[in-house]
């Protein structure tokens, strides 16, 4: 069953692969006008502009460049950005590294933050769990750009204890890496901690009111490991999932938070390259978002296939 | 509010970058240290954009974006704050010919960064690449040929006159910053490495694009004395609440400030130097009505400057790091007429009527597109936008997010007023930009001929001197009782700097902070 | 979010059946009544309305218009002329909130329609064909599903020029998904219920008859997710606004508010507030009526939920038991194991609801007694209250309840946690949910064992191994290394068993251990529980509504009825000379005793609920002895005979095989 599990998985990944792109494609082909009237301006002879199309593979039908760019892709090579005229595979290649960082740092600090509040809660119907509740809603409700916003100018501006921009390469300094990437993972996790420890109360309130609960208490188990051993295990399961919702929700706060933070990762390169219309550089970064969508799945389908003995031992 | 960069600019305009400005103010600014130089160790800098290419021909120029070229090339001529030059790869340099014929005679000895050595052919060589593909290869309209005409100098033939080579060819012009010749073989290695002979050189190891560009002290450079630190970085830091803050917690030494931050700056303890670094306003290419046939008639167009409430326009927008204009120039430069400064008071009532009287009681419509790297940005637009609306004018705003954008929809034909930046250079330059009929801001071609014969005098005659200040008074008397356009505001650079961070320096004629010229103070 | 209403959790049902499937399906009417009585979805909803009217009406509530300026008063805080102050242009913020508000929620309205619609219709449609259709169209949403639609909207944005109505309905198809599987889920259930194809039958168009039962059906959570995918739009398209992309200036709307708020933040931090707590109010309000509404549909059916009636009830009588009530053996008479007494359990706040009174028994060690009542008896309750596992809402508002000569409610929470499993075991009804699914079943064993004993690992292991073999198992290391979900019922019940037996209990507490068992197995599990109680000489007390059972296993019998004990006594006297007419009355409805071609022998009436005890007997209403006594004041426990105990002042009469 795992087997099939993953085997869908990549069945759903290439196809997204093979799309995306042809996405970015048409997408593209609808604008009116092409890049090359941006880069040469309106005012080029029309010999300018026909040879630039041509150098660029721009005079090709539409399912012929897709073709090239995909076996182009296939290889490793990208194309070069309208802009800087650099490989858009070097520019990824150092904005992946600063992407992830933040997005898996706010990846763990949700599911291990939230977690831990959320089981830590599970047991209580009073206060603690009615606040739980309450922050849970709160953390949907504030939006990241604002709390970003707040964070700085608290954190930074004020109290100066936190840098308020930029990003340190870790292999500089650990400790400055980690420090730039506090107060940007703290606005990105923000709502996922809150909706993580209420899901996670949640599935451990159903768990805990299952029949096998009752009976390993009845039987002596001690009370922590029927809590975190048992319930956790349990109500694990669809929390996994939850997780992998998360971080794709993640990537798209990544783009804004990024660009508050001036991190030179994925999301600020998009959001450059989306106004300046440096298409090559949209499509690699499309095809990396994509890529990253599809690591995360297929690591949650294992995942929860490892977690539930259901699926794994068939 | 503060626009504080430009956006990329596309490789083959055809119309003049924009300088960069960001706002400061006329009275707040407290004296750049001044104290005894000592060699430091790493100075960085924040700028709010990283460059448009390393590639000197490829980048923008104004500030922030000319540091990065500034640093690792030397000029041909330097131009120092107060308008004043000095030599730099070129050691002397002079017009003849009626201002058809430009000679230089370069500097001996000097060495590029890759070791090759600086030549005429060196010069000849990028000056005809720059004609080819550089970002402002406009400004070489004029540029029949260019010529080693010795092992060590270099002719430049006009094929009409043009006065403004000398500040084509500063720092600042962009033009002038060679690098060596093997360099302009290749342009594509200069999008990552720099090969000039200034004072630092790009440590490529180090620099992380788009994050932090580090520029080490260049050992071959021939003016050793004035290669203040080991080290400067410039860091990529767009927000200027995130500037701020680091300039506070020391990670940064200077950056270019906004208005808004600027009291907050002095607080913290660090320096606020600020001088007028350009104009704002509007300008009005559709003079010949061709779009909205009203802005034809004078009157109408004098309209548009009585319905702006200058004053509370400028406190607004620049806070009070600007002042309000009314002409092209600031006081203290070329071309500046004291009496114009009341040629347009604050008056709604007489803009309606002039507005009745040219037979638009009702108003009318135009389209205002909004320029990106004016100082003020949008703000300043809208402010203008909704003044107008008091006296019927409607302007709906259009903001291209990107110069090639604006670019592609203002040579679209679509647009007869844009928000401009009046420059600092001599007004000359500014005249042919905005009222010769080929001009690059002149986008509808509208003619002006009561100044066409005062630009053919200009263009010949030896700029600088009191003749040809008198000639461009003449023509700031004629543009501004014309209202040729709408200035609106003299906007302020403001640079934040540490306390211990001297030669911070710029004025009116020349805002262009340098930080080659920086240095620590004991 | 806590009820108004006074709630009881489904303790009502002990024998823990799991809550319905498909959520209940209520009335359009009584769904909106509850939500405009919703503590938190009625200020939810007012606000939202409230907001939407206001912004529809920016134009004549605004005081200013959005984009007018005013030199003289820039960057102000909150002053009469301008109630949540200027902006740097000096233009009226409360102006510009309103009309920013009609761009934004526009954009939400336009997102929110198109996941509805295309959700909704390509639901109805994927469900309805069925086959290559719906397989086709499942994947192509699982694709989008899997899109990450920033790349998508980012792409948008750069192509089409910061164009937002383009963003926000490429936002609304790529949200389209969850609203897709709800229709579909709904759309399928339906589409295999019969009465559709009767409908086919009688030639009514069958797409009309899907929709028109679908939407009923689904309405539930399909407003429920537009409600979080409104707050969720807003938050995706605040934060893109934001960075500049989709509306530029002069247009204000809320995400570039911010935007305009963070640039003046030195000079002006009141400008942060009113358009980043406006978005975080809207989107705060979307998500709690989602909430809500999720509570008002009965999408959350956690265990039945049944609202009581604040009557008060009788108060319980004092008991009157004599020390020892077990029948002579002629060996000295032993301490009991268990002795409980006078024992009542309640529910509910303030524990107003009485659900087991006066309850007492006696298990001498090595007995088995087995407590017999149909559901609703109280009989679990009363075995959880011993453990000390009552459902939550649960107390034990008086008795006594002596192991070993201590009282258990006496202890503290610890001890008596340490009581369990080391003296107290426990074996459950449903063998299938009784064991943890996660880990095998020496995991499980082997924890427990340590639990009680700290063994090496090699001796835990042959202790598994023992256990399991104790229990019957025939290949106890393969069993050991199986899953719960790999073995059989019967299996598993042995496993419950052996866990119950890992700390070598004094006494074994089974609820209704053979009740979900089929009769073969049934038979081997008692005669598994009699061979223990031999061996080991355990106490066995059985929680039952099978007589048969408990006349199989046991030595005494307590026959409780609605929350009371009404019969107490060794099963072969209670069996053959029932003293109490419930006891009676279960006897003669065995199944068993029916006779061909005649209606199954049942007892008349139903069971009080216990809201609803009467001050008298609580069998009363249905027994054939009952006179004006039985019903006029509680009936205390009697000794008729011997050992025995019966709840009933007409026992003589029933000995006698009188009626009345």
């Amino acid at each position: 069953m795992l087997v099939r599990v993953i085997a869908r998985r990549v069945v759903i990944s290439v196809t997204l692969l093979v799309i995306i792109p042809a996405l970015t494609f048409v997408i593209e082909a609808l604008t009116p006008g092409n890049a090359a009237d941006f880069l040469l301006g309106v005012s080029a002879t029309p010999e300018q502009r026909a040879a630039l199309n041509h150098q660029l593979g721009l005079d090709q039908p539409l399912w012929v460049r897709y073709l090239t760019w995909m076996g182009r892709f296939l290889h490793g090579d990208l194309g070069n950005s309208l802009f800087t005229g650099e490989p858009v595979s070097q520019g990824l290649a150092s904005w992946l590294p600063v992407s992830l960082s933040l997005l898996i740092g706010a990846t763990l600090v949700t599911v291990v933050v939230g977690v831990a509040i959320g089981a830590a809660s599970a047991q209580h119907t009073g206060g603690i769990g009615r606040l739980i509740d309450s922050l849970s809603v709160l953390g949907i409700a504030v939006p990241n750009f604002w709390l970003a916003v707040v964070l700085v100018e608290v954190f930074a501006v004020t109290f100066r204890i936190l840098p308020a921009t930029g990003y340190v390469q870790p292999q500089d300094s650990l400790i400055e890496w980690g420090l730039s990437l506090v107060l940007p993972v703290v606005a990105l996790a923000f709502a996922g901690v809150t909706a993580v420890a209420k899901q996670t109360r949640d599935q451990m309130k159903d768990v805990l009111d299952r029949d096998f609960i009752r009976n390993l208490r009845a039987n002596g188990v001690h009370e922590r490991s029927v809590i975190y051993r048992h319930a956790l295990r349990n109500a694990s399961i669809p929390i996994v999932t939850v997780i992998g919702q998360l971080f794709v929700g993640a990537l798209a706060g990544s783009v804004v938070v990024e660009n508050i933070f001036v991190l030179p990762g994925l999301g600020s390169a998009a959001v450059q390259a989306a106004t300046s219309h440096d298409y090559p550089v949209i499509q690699g970064i499309s095809v990396y978002f994509t890529l990253i969508v599809i690591a995360v799945n297929v690591i949650v389908d294992i995942a929860y296939g490892w977690l539930n003995p259901q699926v794994r031992s068939l | 509010m503060c626009f504080r960069s430009l956006a990329r600019l596309s490789t083959l305009s055809a119309l003049a970058a924009v300088v960069v400005l960001t706002l400061s103010a006329c009275g707040g600014s407290t004296a750049p240290s001044s104290g005894k130089a000592v060699p430091g160790d790493t100075l960085t800098i924040a700028s709010s954009t990283p460059p448009i290419s390393l590639n000197p021909a490829l980048n923008g120029n104004g500030v922030p974006l000319m540091w990065f070229a500034a640093l690792a090339y030397e000029p041909l001529i330097v131009r120092n704050p107060d308008n004043t030059t000095s030599p730099g790869l070129a050691t002397s340099w002079k017009y003849s010919d009626g201002n058809k014929t430009f000679t230089l005679e370069l500097r001996p000895g000097v060495k590029f960064s890759d070791g090759s050595d600086l030549t005429a052919e060196a010069v000849v060589k990028f000056i005809q690449y720059y004609q080819k593909s550089g970002t402002f290869a406009f400004n070489l309209a004029s540029l029949a040929s260019v010529t080693a005409t010795g092992p060590l100098e270099v002719t430049f033939h006009l094929s009409s006159p043009d006065p403004l080579y000398p500040y084509y060819l500063d720092e600042e012009g962009a033009v002038g910053n060679i690098p060596s010749e093997a360099a302009t073989e290749n342009p594509a290695e200069m999008a990552t490495a720099t090969f000039g002979a200034g004072p630092y050189m790009l440590d490529t190891a180090a620099t992380v694009p788009n994050s932090s560009y580090v520029y080490t002290a260049n050992p071959t450079f021939f003016d050793r004395a004035h290669v203040h630190w080991k080290k400067i970085i410039i860091k990529i830091i767009a927000d200027d609440n995130a500037a701020l803050a680091a300039l506070r917690s020391g990670q940064i030494q200077a950056a270019l400030g906004d208005a808004t931050d600027a009291d907050a700056a002095k607080a913290a303890g660090l320096n606020v130097t600020s001088e007028v670094g350009g104009m704002t306003g509007v300008v009005i290419a559709d003079r010949d009505g061709k779009i909205v046939p009203a802005l034809k008639d004078l009157r109408v167009r004098q309209a548009l400057n009585y319905a702006i409430d200058r004053v509370g326009l400028t406190r607004a927008v620049y806070r009070s790091y600007g002042s309000p204009t009314m002409q092209y120039k600031p006081a203290g430069t070329d071309g500046y007429v004291a009496a114009m400064d009341s040629a347009y008071p604050y008056n709604v009532t007489k803009a309606k009527q002039l507005l009745a009287e040219a037979g638009y009681p009702n108003g009318f419509t135009i389209q205002l597109i909004v320029q990106p790297g004016v100082p003020g940005g949008t703000l300043l637009a809208q402010a203008m936008s909704q003044e107008w609306e008091q006296i019927g004018v409607h302007a709906p705003l259009t903001a291209p997010a990107t110069f090639s954008d604006y670019v592609a929809k203002v040579l679209g034909g679509g647009y007869g007023v844009t928000t401009y930046v009046y420059d600092y250079q001599p007004f000359i330059w500014e005249l042919n930009e905005l009222f010769s009929p080929t001009g690059v801001y002149n986008f509808l071609g509208a003619k002006t001929p009561a100044l066409d014969a005062l630009r053919a005098q200009i263009n010949s005659s030896d700029l600088g001197s009191p003749a040809a200040n008198a000639l461009e008074q003449q023509a700031m008397t004629y543009a501004v009782q014309n209202a040729l356009s709408v200035p609106v505001s003299a906007a302020n650079f403001i640079v934040f700097s540490a306390k211990n961070i001297g030669g911070v320096a710029f004025t009116p004629s020349f805002p262009i902070p340098d930080p080659t010229q920086w240095y620590l103070t004991a | 979010m806590s009820n108004m209403l006074e709630t009881l959790d489904s303790v009502a049902d002990p024998s823990g059946s799991s809550p319905t499937q498909l959520p209940e399906r209520r009335s359009h009417t009584s769904v909106l009544r509850r939500l405009l009585t919703h503590p938190v979805g009625l200020p939810a909803l007012v606000f939202l309305v409230l907001v939407i009217l206001a912004v529809i009406a920016a134009p004549a509530l605004a005081p200013y218009k959005p984009q007018a300026v005013d030199f003289s008063a820039v960057l102000t805080t909150p002053t009469g002329k301008h109630l949540l102050g200027t902006d740097q242009l000096g233009r009226d913020v409360l102006s510009r909130l309103l009309y920013g508000g009609q761009i934004s929620l526009e954009g939400v309205a336009e997102t929110v329609l198109v996941a509805l619609g295309l959700g909704f219709v390509l639901g109805i449609i994927s469900g309805y064909l069925g086959g290559g259709v719906d397989a086709v169209l499942s994947r192509l949403i699982e694709v989008v599903m899997a899109v990450p639609a920033i790349v998508i909207l980012l792409m948008v944005f750069s192509v089409f020029n910061n164009n937002e109505h383009l963003a926000m309905l490429t936002l609304g198809v790529l949200s389209a998904p969850t609203i897709f599987r709800v229709t579909r889920g709904g759309a399928l259930t339906i589409r295999h219920q019969s009465y559709i194809a009767s409908a086919q039958i009688t030639g009514v168009r069958s797409f009309t008859i899907m929709v028109r039962h679908v939407v009923p059906r689904i309405y539930g959570p399909l407003i429920v997710n537009t409600s979080i995918l409104a707050g969720l739009t807003l938050g995706i398209q605040g934060g893109l606004n934001f960075i500049g992309l989709g509306v530029t200036p002069p247009a204000p709307s809320w995400g570039g508010m911010v935007a305009e708020a963070q640039q003046s933040l030195q000079e002006q931090p009141w400008l942060i507030v009113p358009s980043g707590v406006t978005t975080g109010l809207v989107i705060l309000a979307f998500v709690l009526l989602g909430d809500a509404l999720r509570d008002v549909t009965g999408e959350r059916g956690r265990g039945s939920r049944v609202s009581v009636g604040l009557r008060a009830q009788p108060e319980p009588t004092i008991g009157d038991y004599p020390r020892s009530i077990t029948e002579p053996t002629g060996i000295a008479q032993a301490e009991p194991l268990l002795s409980v007494r006078d024992l009542c359990v309640a529910f509910g706040s303030s524990a107003r609801l009485r659900v087991v009174q006066d309850v007492g028994f006696d298990v001498l060690p090595g007995e088995a007694v087995g407590i017999v009542g149909e559901s609703g008896c109280g009989k679990s309750v009363t075995a959880w209250s011993i453990l000390g596992l009552l459902a939550s809402g649960g107390q034990v508002t008086s008795g006594t309840a002596l192991f070993d000569g201590v009282d258990i409610f006496a202890l503290s929470l610890r001890e008596r946690a340490r009581l369990r499993g080391k003296q107290i075991g426990f074996v459950s009804q449903e063998p299938m949910t009784s064991l943890d699914p996660c880990f095998t079943v020496g995991d499980q064993l082997s924890e427990l064992v340590r639990t009680h004993e700290k063994l090496p690992r090699a001796a835990t292991r042959e202790r598994v191994i023992e256990l399991l073999t104790q229990v019957g198992l025939p290949d106890p290391s393969d069993v050991a290394k199986r899953y719960p979900h790999q073995i059989s019922g019967g299996m598993a019940q042995r496993v419950s068993i052996a866990a119950a037996l890992a700390g070598r209990p004094k006494l074994l507490v089974a609820d209704e251990p053979t009740t979900a068992l089929d009769v073969t197995v049934q038979a081997e599990i008692l005669e598994l529980l009699r061979t223990l109680q031999r061996e080991r000489g355990m106490a066995i007390l059985i929680i039952t509504h099978d007589l048969g059972v408990v006349a199989d296993l046991c030595s005494r019998a307590v026959v409780m009825y609605a929350g009371e004990v009404v019969e107490i006594g060794p099963v072969q006297d209670l069996v053959h000379a029932p003293l109490h007419p419930y006891t009676k009355a279960l006897l003669a409805s065995n199944p068993a005793f029916g006779k061909y071609g005649e209606p199954l022998p049942a007892i008349t009436g139903t069971v009080p609920a216990p809201a609803q005890w009467p001050i008298g007997c609580h069998f009363a209403d249905r027994c054939a002895y009952c006179i004006d006594a039985c019903t006029t004041q509680p009936i205390p426990l009697l000794i008729p005979a011997g050992q025995r105990l019966a709840r009933c002042i007409r026992t003589a009469d029933l000995l006698e095989g009188a009626n009345v």
